[in-house]
């Protein structure tokens, strides 16, 4: 028995003496130097990369506060947020994916308002439309501030050699579907090894609606209208843009490989020349130059649209969302501090120039040195649209929330990717089902927030003066 | 003296109970931090699961709706439930009718006596089953890549083909290409388990058959099989298990694509619990699914495990 005691004594002293070593490394070296966690979701705070660089400047220029940075990319980040606020780990700061709302964040405690340990005026800095209720303030709590450009969204990425080789205008890309179409037979006829197109079909990415958007302009990537207040994943437009997605695919013009394809693969494939044309995000820039080995010869366009005086039009948010500081953080003002490094004009000017990230502040997008960036600039100012923000009433903002908590129907990318590979002959009765699938959901969504006593419907969604082509916080 | 020799039994009595008092209590010491373990990170969560199913939670913080059996009747109710469980089926079975058989034939052709270089052939073998699952079904994404993929090169290559097969990109061929990876990699282990059963089999009865006239194709049927049958077993459960709880290659090689071709029960699960998108996990929701999919297990496993004993018991003699 003393042997037992003896050997669990051992175990406890074995046990202290661990987690004793844990608390002294975190009060080790200056006793005045605090130690906050940053958790990213963005790649520029991976190992190495730029946000690396400019931690390491910030805590050069405040020795008393030293910030340990982790990244983790898309679901995992989001599992990994989940993890630590369910066991009460929040890190000190968080800059979460998207699919964390600022209304999730403060419904569920994670974030606190960041105006009492930032720089006067932190708003100030802005342009006034870098702020919107419910996506990163509520009232004059300010939660968040613009991480990039907020008037963001797709463009067409073209491989110009390519173009080149297959006898094309290399300054000439696809203005229109019929264009793309002859392009893309060309380059997948004369270059060997690259097919004219590529599409992700593997992934919740939206190339049947941006094709759509130009004669839909109202319409959202996630297939809602804001003109209708409802969805209209089926409408002719949608259908129409289908059609090309699949007389594109009878053509032979669009990469074999894509019905396979995740975005990342997807990138890949495009990096390496395999395909010529292709639709992708604001970020594509960065992720050519740091994570597809410096991709060269290639440049950036509108989305095509079906006739030549048409033009392309999506919808952004006014606003953009960047880091929060978590309500468990027992460092504010350090994290305080660190947001100050984050928001200021020469972050966002060296982010622009050296991570190739577009700038949220207007007086930088002057200044672009990179030709790809450049163009991307000019493509969303030409075609991306502020659309409605209803997230700014709080009750239409919790029909959302209550929407997401119900059974999803099958995705709309589900039902593309099952028509493209032949799987589902009847793709419009199928896309119709779908839709009606998701109104059906959205309408139990507000009747459940209705049952808790808000006045809320269909209206507070419905923007009939929105037509997709103004900005609608300008109007 | 009698008194004498009496005391003496007594305290070696007393000394033998002392040692196995000690034995135990150094037995319960060291099944104590496996009993924390099984505690904490198996029955917990289990137990955790079943309550989780009954209410509408996200996850975060303890959950609160109480939804009473809607997570389990919204899984019930759910046709892309069953195609993904008609998946595992399809998937299961396809290892099981493949791997079992056919790692039985390798194995005896490893385990003669006449083969050269046995060691290395083992090594080969067992070779994929060291590899970590993820980078699996990574590298194979690329072999079975309609353009440029290994596998079609090859099979154009020796004429075997005409047209390059688009192995991911067709719900038929999807499967069969997920079963085909499935049955290489995990090949090499039933292999081990046959040869282990095979090296248990009496040499005499080899002889007395052989004395009798006995060929090489009887030997099997009446001696080799009848006494591997325990193995059979065991061997099939394991390999049931094993295919009916299959993600991580399911996930890395096909995530369950094209078109829910290859969705498998345990990346429906993980897609509710973990994957987000437009909102917070379906927790709830998900240990619904994954207790109707436990219990499937379950009865697949009693029924597996009824045969285990019965034939596992059974004198080969």
């Amino acid at each position: 028995m003393k042997k037992l005691v003896a050997i669990l004594l051992v175990c406890l002293f074995l046990l202290a003496a661990c987690s004793s070593g844990a608390s002294n490394n975190e009060n080790s070296g200056d006793e005045d130097k605090v130690t906050i966690s940053l958790f990213s979701s963005h790649g520029q705070f991976n190992k190495g990369n730029f946000g690396e660089r400019m931690v390491e400047e910030f805590m050069e220029a405040n020795p008393d506060i030293h910030v340990e940075i982790s990244y983790a990319h898309g679901s995992n980040y989001n599992d990994t947020l989940l993890a630590l606020a369910s066991s009460g780990d929040l890190p000190d700061v968080i800059q979460p994916t998207g699919n964390f709302s600022l209304i999730d964040l403060i419904e569920n405690d994670w974030v606190q308002p960041l105006d009492d340990y930032v720089r006067d005026g932190f708003r100030d800095d802005f342009p006034d439309s870098a702020f919107a209720e419910g996506i990163n303030i509520i009232g004059d709590d300010t939660y968040t501030f613009p991480r990039i450009v907020a008037k963001r969204g797709s463009a067409l990425y073209y491989h110009t050699d390519l173009m080149e080789e297959a006898g094309l205008d290399p300054n000439a890309p696809p203005q229109t579907w019929d264009e793309l179409l002859e392009m893309s037979k060309q380059i997948t006829e004369n270059v060997d090894g690259a097919y004219g197109f590529a599409v992700p079909l593997n992934e919740d990415f939206p190339h049947v609606i941006l094709l759509a958007q130009a004669m839909q302009p109202t319409l959202d990537t996630n297939g809602f209208d804001h003109q209708k207040g409802a969805y209209d994943l089926d409408s002719p437009h949608v259908i129409e843009a289908m059609e090309f997605l699949l007389k594109m695919r009878d053509e032979g013009v669009i990469h074999p490989n894509s019905p396979t394809q995740e975005l990342l693969d997807y990138q890949g494939l495009w990096a390496n020349k395999q395909a010529a044309f292709g639709f992708n995000g604001h970020h594509f820039v960065r992720v050519n130059e740091f994570e597809l080995d410096g991709v060269e010869d290639y440049n950036v366009a509108p989305i095509p649209v079906l006739e030549e005086e048409m033009q392309h039009s999506q919808l952004s948010l006014g606003a953009d969302f960047n880091a929060y500081i978590s309500s468990t953080t027992e460092h504010p003002e350090a994290a305080g501090k660190l947001i100050d490094w984050f928001s200021s004009q020469e972050f966002y000017e060296r982010q622009q120039a050296e991570d190739l990230l577009l700038s949220p502040l207007d007086s930088n997008l002057d200044e672009i040195d990179n030709e790809q960036l450049k163009n991307l600039a000019n493509v969303f100012e030409e075609t991306v649209v502020a659309r409605p923000v209803f997230e700014q009433d709080e009750a239409a903002f919790k029909v959302k929330q209550e929407e997401a908590a119900l059974s999803e129907p099958q995705k709309f990318w589900q039902v593309v990717q099952g028509a493209y590979i032949g799987e589902i002959d009847d793709w419009q009765s199928e896309l119709t089902k779908i839709n009606d699938a998701y109104n059906e959901r959205f309408q139990q969504a507000i009747e459940n927030v209705q049952a808790e006593g808000e006045n809320v419907s269909q209206d507070n969604f419905t923007f009939p003066d929105f037509d997709g082509t103004k900005d609608y916080l300008v109007e | 003296m009698e008194v004498v020799s009496t005391a003496k039994r007594s305290a070696k009595k007393k000394h033998i109970s002392t040692i196995r008092r000690r034995e135990v209590m150094w037995c319960y010491i060291f099944l104590f931090p496996q009993l924390v373990i099984y505690l904490a990170f198996t029955l917990w969560p289990i137990i955790a699961s079943y309550y989780f199913g009954f209410f509408n939670w996200n996850g975060t913080g303890w959950p609160t709706h109480f939804i009473g059996f809607q997570n389990f009747v919204e899984v019930l109710q759910d046709s892309y439930f069953w195609g993904a469980f008609k998946n595992s089926f399809i998937y299961t079975i396809g290892l099981v009718v493949i791997v079992v058989p056919t790692s039985l034939i390798v194995a005896i052709i490893l385990n003669s006596p006449k083969l050269k270089f046995a060691t290395f052939f083992r090594s080969m073998f067992f070779l994929p089953v060291v590899l970590t699952m993820a980078i699996v079904g990574i590298i194979m994404k690329n072999i079975f890549a309609f353009e440029g993929g290994f596998l079609n090169e090859v099979l154009l290559n020796i004429g075997v083909i005409q047209e390059p097969i688009n192995w991911l990109g067709n719900t038929a061929f999807a499967m069969v290409a997920l079963i085909l990876v499935g049955v290489w990699k995990g090949f090499g282990i039933k292999v081990i388990y046959w040869l282990a059963g095979l090296q248990t089999l009496p040499k005499d009865l080899y002889e007395a058959a052989r004395v009798d006239g006995a060929g090489i194709v009887q030997q099997f049927i009446y001696i080799t099989l009848p006494l591997l049958i325990p193995f059979l077993v065991v061997i099939t459960f394991f390999q049931t298990v094993w295919a009916f709880n299959v993600f991580d290659l399911v996930k890395t090689f096909t995530n369950g694509g094209p078109y829910f071709g290859t969705d498998v029960v345990p990346l429906y699960i993980y897609r509710y619990a973990f994957e987000i998108e437009g909102g917070f996990p379906r927790m709830g929701f998900a240990s619904a699914a994954g207790i109707i999919y436990g219990f499937a297990t379950m009865i697949i496993s009693i029924i597996l495990g009824i045969l285990v004993r019965k034939f596992g018991s059974t004198k080969t003699t």
